[in-house]
């Protein structure tokens, strides 16, 4: 009788430490989100990603959104803040779901997931490529400009 | 993204400029990246000859893709 009760103490104390182990952070973490709810981790400064095509980006996309196709995130990720939020999206949810993955693997810990796509967006469309208000000095000829980190 | 820029660099010599701005060591770079509202790298911007900025991409590109957004600046 002794012995079992050492056995279930043992055994509460060791699902005690594995669920303190794994419990996810408060507030952090993977979870889904609508228009609203992007908006809102938006406007607390989340950067919403756009993981579509170019060319679908285009075509309308989630203002602020930065375009950073999947088959290229996991390179252009690779510098981001892994505390910082994001908010990830494709067309459909599906390539938004794989870049979840993606993030979560490289160390992100707060992903918003806005799984319908923006098929689901309420809100008004950008159109084009973004574009910067700055005005840069030009010796007469287009300029491309890269910038990058040695890392 | 080094050596697809220097390609793409020597096919438009003399018709479009190439910056390359290390925005870790450079605080001239920093400081025009914050201007731009430039957060993650690498980022590109397409400037026209008019000193405005058409295109922004951020991450790594295709040299298919890069050519084609050069080639539009023209």
């Amino acid at each position: 009788m002794k012995k079992a009760v050492i056995w279930v103490a043992i055994a509460a104390a060791v699902a005690g430490v594995l669920f303190l182990a794994f419990k996810p952070a408060a507030g952090g973490g993977v979870k889904n989100v609508d228009s609203a709810g992007l908006i809102a981790a938006q406007n607390k400064g989340a950067q919403v990603v756009d993981v579509r095509s170019q060319g679908e980006y285009d075509l309308g996309h989630i203002p602020g959104a930065v375009i950073v196709p999947l088959d290229t995130l996991q390179t252009a990720a690779a510098n981001w803040d892994r505390n910082a939020t994001y908010v990830v999206y494709c067309a459909t949810g599906a390539r938004s779901a794989e870049a979840v993955k993606v993030m979560t693997s490289m160390g992100f810990k707060n992903i918003d997931h806005f799984a319908q796509g923006v098929q689901a967006w309420t809100g008004k469309l950008d159109t084009g490529a973004t574009s910067s208000t700055q005005k840069i000095e030009t010796a007469g000829k287009p300029v491309m400009i890269e910038f990058y980190t040695n890392s | 993204m080094k050596p697809l820029v220097e390609r793409l660099e020597q096919t438009y010599k003399g018709k479009v400029e190439f910056r390359k701005l290390n925005v870790e060591s450079d605080q001239a770079a920093i400081d025009l990246a914050n201007k731009m509202g430039v957060q993650y790298v690498p980022t590109f911007v397409f400037v026209n000859s008019n000193g405005v900025s058409s295109k922004t991409i951020v991450g790594e590109m295709t040299e298919q893709n890069m050519s084609a957004a050069v080639q539009a600046l023209q």
